[in-house]
């Protein structure tokens, strides 16, 4: 058994950029990370699997556990754009807050 | 008609910003930054890399030699889960904790099982437990303050 470390990543890459593609300047940096830490991860699976140091079920379950990593990744862009859109948001607010006060209290 | 209705709009969009006004009103959409919860996020992931790097390391890798560690690092864990249940909009960071305590459960019960685990092994567990803990630091560290 082998896994195919740079086919692997190059699909998930792919897949982050197209879903991601509207938000990518504000996300990129993070998800190169993660890109680059999964690879890591994959990398080490596979040598250990080649040296005999894990087993092709114990190398399996990383796998499946995979989507999950992925997923608290994703929730960690969630967090960042939602972030952002507060602090957005709260500003412009400040601005009609400050507009309004200045019209009403002369 | 049509009148009534603009005046009504009209109104109610000036009670709303004059409630806006008068509580200086502000969104909130994710909690509020807390530089306590980072640093117990960042400790607790020190503790967990620093216990499967040493297990990788070790010629001892029975799991009695680290029960202590893992109960200690489990109950760190649950200390943060209770310190973002307090907190306004926790719901996404809590999914990213609560996936942080399963995947530790999950290594630490294997471990007990096995007994013994290969240094392939805690490597693997040391390498996925640094991804959950950072998702969550990322998005601890970009909350506003």
């Amino acid at each position: 058994m082998e896994i195919n470390v740079q086919d692997i990543i190059d699909e998930v890459r792919s897949l982050l950029q197209t879903a991601y593609a509207d938000k990518w300047a504000t996300v990129k940096s993070i998800a190169e990370g993660y890109i680059d830490a999964t690879e890591t991860r994959l990398k080490a699976l596979a040598n250990n699997l080649s040296i005999g140091d894990i087993t092709p079920e114990f190398a399996a379950e990383r796998l499946k556990e995979e989507p999950a990593i992925l997923k608290s990744e994703l929730t960690s862009f969630a967090v960042v754009t939602g972030a952002a859109a507060e602090a957005l948001t709260n500003g412009v607010l400040s601005i009609f807050q400050n507009t309004i006060k200045e019209i009403t209290e002369p | 008609m049509v009148k009534k209705i603009m005046a009504w709009a009209i109104t109610i969009t000036m009670i709303f910003a004059l409630y806006v006004t008068a509580t200086r009103c502000t969104v909130t959409f994710v909690p509020k930054y807390s530089q306590t919860i980072v640093d117990n996020v960042t400790a607790t992931a020190k503790k967990t890399d620093s216990l499967f790097a040493t297990i990788q390391l070790s010629s001892n890798k029975n799991f009695s030699t680290y029960a202590a560690t893992y109960a200690s690092i489990e109950s760190s864990i649950g200390s943060i889960l209770l310190q973002d249940a307090v907190r306004n909009k926790p719901a996404l960071i809590i999914s990213q904790t609560q996936a942080v305590l399963d995947a530790f459960v999950k290594y630490e019960n294997e471990h007990k099982t096995k007994v013994l685990i290969t240094a392939g092994e805690a490597e693997s567990y040391k390498l996925s437990m640094a991804a959950y803990w950072k998702a969550l630091l990322i998005s601890e560290t970009h909350l506003n303050k």
